[in-house]
């Protein structure tokens, strides 16, 4: 059994926005109270619509902001009480790898720059020391030497990626956090930078997460998978018992949304209606019961928690009788 | 753009060898592209070499009169003479004479005043953008108060605080021109910091003052620089208008400004005491101007040719 690098205990992140002059100021609960864990080597995928809070569980597990409630263990320190030092010893540990590869780079940098500054900041290395870590970086991800000179706005959007997947190697991080890293890019371009990771992944033994919406792109890479629906989890489990047998509804929609190239894959499209309800403003009881086709009285006025069934966790009130 | 296809398959083998080029040598590179922008460094090299050399080039001394020719035309012109290649003032003195000796200080003037500006703008800028809601507020308050102020009004004010000079009547103008700094500064630092780069140097673990003059500064640079080059123009001009209120460069010494300001009586019976200094300001703050689209330009790694 690998060693857990990362353990998130009801993690929640509220936003206070202004609503106007003289109003109280609104809160946007974009993260409710959401728990993993993560093992060093394995990749968890976070799949969801937009909106649903992907990108603000990335920001808390960057450590780019703190979360408001809930804990958040991190190779077996609490960053909750962590001081200032081991803050940044922390973070060196989780690094990022952005959605859109143009706007991840800096544009006044040249790659051999940016690639050394995680080394730069981190390290005592010489400047010697630190081109040849950087050079032999850039070979492991199939960058050619010369590319150290050059700036950003030289290379295509497959490239970029590589850099910017480079970068977030440099310090070998136990955790990696990829938001998106693959929507932008070409479908022929997708494939050898997600096998990209899976190599870095195996060299390194770091640990992802992935978020996605893509979930032919999450069958690929996936260990385990954990489904948002408007800040909570809605079903947490490995990747092959959900995608063999979904239980939550919301789930089996979203499974049954992705087109197959195999007729007999193809499943009745299960479809859901309306919008994704606010943040500002969430519906009672379960966030999904607006949408749902199976909701009842109950589900409106009771938050279902997540509880294990079939070898998954699936938050939902009806989850047998829907599945029987 | 289209050159770049081209160079990769090219350049290859010679760059194994080369190493970072160096940063001079590729700024060089960038710059000497733009025409326009070595023709006002050629022009700028001359005046500050003039400014420079003044006692050795200029033909008389700024302040000598010559109380047989008051205003002498040009040495090309009817009734011109070649004593006076460019005529002489209402005061018999030697206009080349004062415009070369007038370099000096008007040069000094536009530069200290513009980085007097520059430099502490840029920093409060950056300051007011990475700290919004406190300290943000405040600057960007003070610097509405000082911008709802006629800037000439303010720097008068200025100058009745700290006394006239031509010191204070520096300080004066680079304060007035501080809020374009800061604002313009701030406004292109918001918007750099919310792209994905600066947040991934924060992860990589960037302290403040890394994250400011490293990642974020250089991506402001570009309407700073041709804010800069602008208000370097500015300065001299309004240096004229201080002295013109008797609080800036003090009569006998030799200014750009202060020359055309006191020759505005003269300017239907002679156009040369007027037209030629201000010739003298406005091909230099040409020049300057086009040097700063230059500069702007090969700091644009977007600009070069592939590397």
């Amino acid at each position: 059994m690998s060693q857990t690098v990362l353990q998130a205990r009801d993690l929640t992140r509220h936003y206070e926005v202004s609503q106007g002059f003289m109003k109280p100021k609104a809160v946007v609960k974009a993260l409710n109270g959401v728990s993993f864990e993560l093992k060093a080597g394995k990749t968890l995928a976070v799949v969801g619509e937009s909106g649903c809070g992907k990108s603000t569980l990335a920001r808390q597990l960057t450590l780019i902001e703190a979360p408001t409630a809930g804990s958040l263990v991190l190779d077996g320190v609490d960053i909750a009480h962590a001081g200032k030092a081991e803050l940044k010893a922390l973070r060196s540990k989780v690094q990022m790898v952005f959605q859109n590869p143009y706007a991840s780079l800096n544009p006044r940098q040249k790659v051999g720059d940016q690639l050394g500054e995680p080394l730069l900041i981190n390290t005592k290395l010489t400047a010697k020391e630190r081109e040849d870590k950087v050079k032999a970086m850039m070979k492991r991800v199939g960058l050619r030497p010369e590319h150290y000179y050059r700036y950003p706005h030289m290379f295509s959007g497959g490239q970029r990626q590589r850099i910017a997947i480079a970068r977030a190697m440099m310090l070998q991080p136990q955790i990696v956090i990829a938001d998106e890293p693959t929507s932008a890019l070409d479908v022929s371009i997708q494939a050898q930078v997600l096998n990209l990771f899976m190599d870095l992944q195996e060299e390194f033994n770091t640990a992802y997460v992935f978020i996605s919406h893509n979930l032919a792109v999450v069958e690929h890479v996936a260990d385990d998978l954990m489904v948002m629906y408007l800040g909570r989890a809605v079903e947490v489990g490995s990747k092959e018992t959900i995608y063999a047998r979904p239980l939550h509804p919301y789930t089996q929609a979203l499974l049954s949304a992705t087109p197959s190239i195999y007729p007999e894959d193809r499943s009745i499209k299960i479809k859901i209606h309306g919008e994704l309800p606010s943040p500002l403003n969430p519906p009672s009881g379960c966030a999904f019961h607006k949408r749902c086709p199976y909701a009842t009285e109950l589900c409106g006025r009771e938050v279902p928690q997540l509880r294990t069934l079939e070898g998954r966790e699936v938050a939902c009130h009806h989850a047998e009788t829907i599945n029987a | 753009m289209t050159s770049i296809s081209t160079a990769p398959t090219a350049a290859p083998v010679e760059e194994l060898a080369a190493g970072y080029p160096s940063p001079l040598k590729e700024f060089w590179q960038g710059f000497s592209h733009n025409k326009g922008a070595v023709a006002g460094l050629v022009f700028m090299s001359i005046v500050a070499f003039c400014a420079l050399f003044a006692p050795w080039i200029a033909p008389y001394d700024p302040i000598e009169q010559f109380r047989d020719y008051f205003l002498t035309p040009p040495a090309w012109a009817d009734g011109g003479s070649s004593q006076f290649l460019l005529g002489t003032d209402e005061l018999g003195r030697d206009i080349l004479s004062r415009l070369i000796y007038g370099a000096r200080l008007s040069l000094l003037i536009g530069l200290v005043s513009v980085v007097m500006a520059l430099i502490p703008g840029v920093v409060m800028g950056l300051l007011a953008a990475f700290f919004p809601k406190a300290l943000g507020t405040v600057i960007m308050r003070l610097m509405d108060v000082m911008m709802a102020l006629p800037s000439l009004l303010l720097a008068v004010a200025i100058m009745a605080i700290l006394g006239p000079g031509l010191v204070n009547a520096m300080i004066a103008i680079a304060v007035v021109s501080l809020p374009a700094y800061v604002r313009l500064t701030r406004a292109s630092a918001m918007t750099e910091l919310n792209r994905d780069y600066v947040t991934a140097s924060r992860v990589a673990g960037a302290g403040l003052l890394r994250l400011m003059f490293v990642t974020v500064l250089p991506n402001c640079m570009a309407p700073l620089i041709v804010h800069a080059t602008m208000s370097f123009s500015s300065a001299i001009l309004e240096i004229a208008a201080l002295g013109f209120l008797g609080l800036g460069v003090q009569p006998p010494t030799p200014e750009w400004g202060t020359m055309l300001a006191s020759a505005r009586d003269y300017m239907d019976s002679a156009w040369w005491v007027v037209t030629l200094p201000g010739l003298t300001i406005l091909v230099s703050v040409l020049s300057i101007n086009l040097m700063g689209d230059g500069l702007r330009d090969a700091l644009d790694p977007k600009m070069k040719r592939a590397a």
